[in-house]
């Protein structure tokens, strides 16, 4: 997987909403990609901020 | 036994402890979906109600009590819907009640200062989610709020799966974009 093509699925993967073939092959790029990496780390820390700001 | 299946089949059969309860599982995740359209919260807690009693006589026309948080939750976007449509027949504007939006949200960090950031953050992300528009802020409210499923989403507003994507997609990028400030320093 290249990183147009990670980005494209990049949210639902975080949502969970991607079936495991596809999952793993997110995570397997993710793992050796920082960029990608870091924008899930965004997602995750956005997401958290959201809520407790809800909270 | 109090699982949401079992109590609402119980509301169905009129059992009306059931319902109450049903009704307190409920009503908070309601509120807060029907807040995010209206932008008021004495109306969307009217709205709240009204979508209960609305629940409450048509219960019987739910068919599967493994979708009754969708059901609900639809029932919910209806009633925003016809008040929304309503105010703008009667050209009502809604100014959003800072005030309770500070009383709402008390800071719990350890500094004075810090709880004063916490909310200074919350009424900016309260100002961000209500300037999105209505489609983005439902479906930004339903899945980072209550992590609801794409499907459920879909379900809820009526929308297509593509759609949903696109608005959550759109309304993250919204938010980051007027949030990125107060991001950069969490």
């Amino acid at each position: 997987m290249k990183c147009d093509d990670c980005q494209l699925v990049i949210e639902e993967y975080f949502d969970g909403e991607l079936n495991e073939q596809a999952a793993l092959l997110v995570r397997r790029h993710l793992d050796g990609c920082k960029s990608c990496s870091g924008v899930l780390e965004s997602l995750t820390t956005e997401q958290a901020v959201y809520v407790a700001g809800r909270s | 036994m109090n699982g949401s299946e079992d109590l609402i089949a119980r509301a169905r059969a009129g059992d009306q402890e059931a319902f109450r309860l049903v009704f307190e599982r409920y009503s908070r995740p309601v509120l807060g979906f029907i807040y995010e359209m209206v932008s008021h919260r004495d109306l969307a807690e009217e709205l709240t109600q009204e979508t209960f009693v609305r629940a409450y006589h048509n219960l019987k026309q739910l068919r599967d009590d493994t979708k009754f948080s969708t059901w609900l939750f639809g029932i919910g976007r209806n009633v925003a819907r016809e008040s929304l449509r309503l105010r703008q027949r009667e050209s009502l504007s809604c100014t959003q009640d800072i005030d309770s939006i500070q009383q709402e949200h008390t800071g719990t960090s350890d500094s004075p200062v810090q709880q004063l950031l916490e909310k200074e953050f919350n009424i900016a992300m309260e100002a961000a989610l209500q300037a999105l528009d209505e489609d983005k802020r439902v479906v930004f409210f339903l899945k980072v709020l209550q992590q609801r499923s794409y499907y459920e989403i879909a379900e809820i507003t009526g929308f297509s799966l593509a759609k949903v994507k696109t608005e959550l997609h759109r309304a993250r990028l919204e938010m980051r974009r007027r949030l990125r400030l107060y991001m950069e320093t969490k």
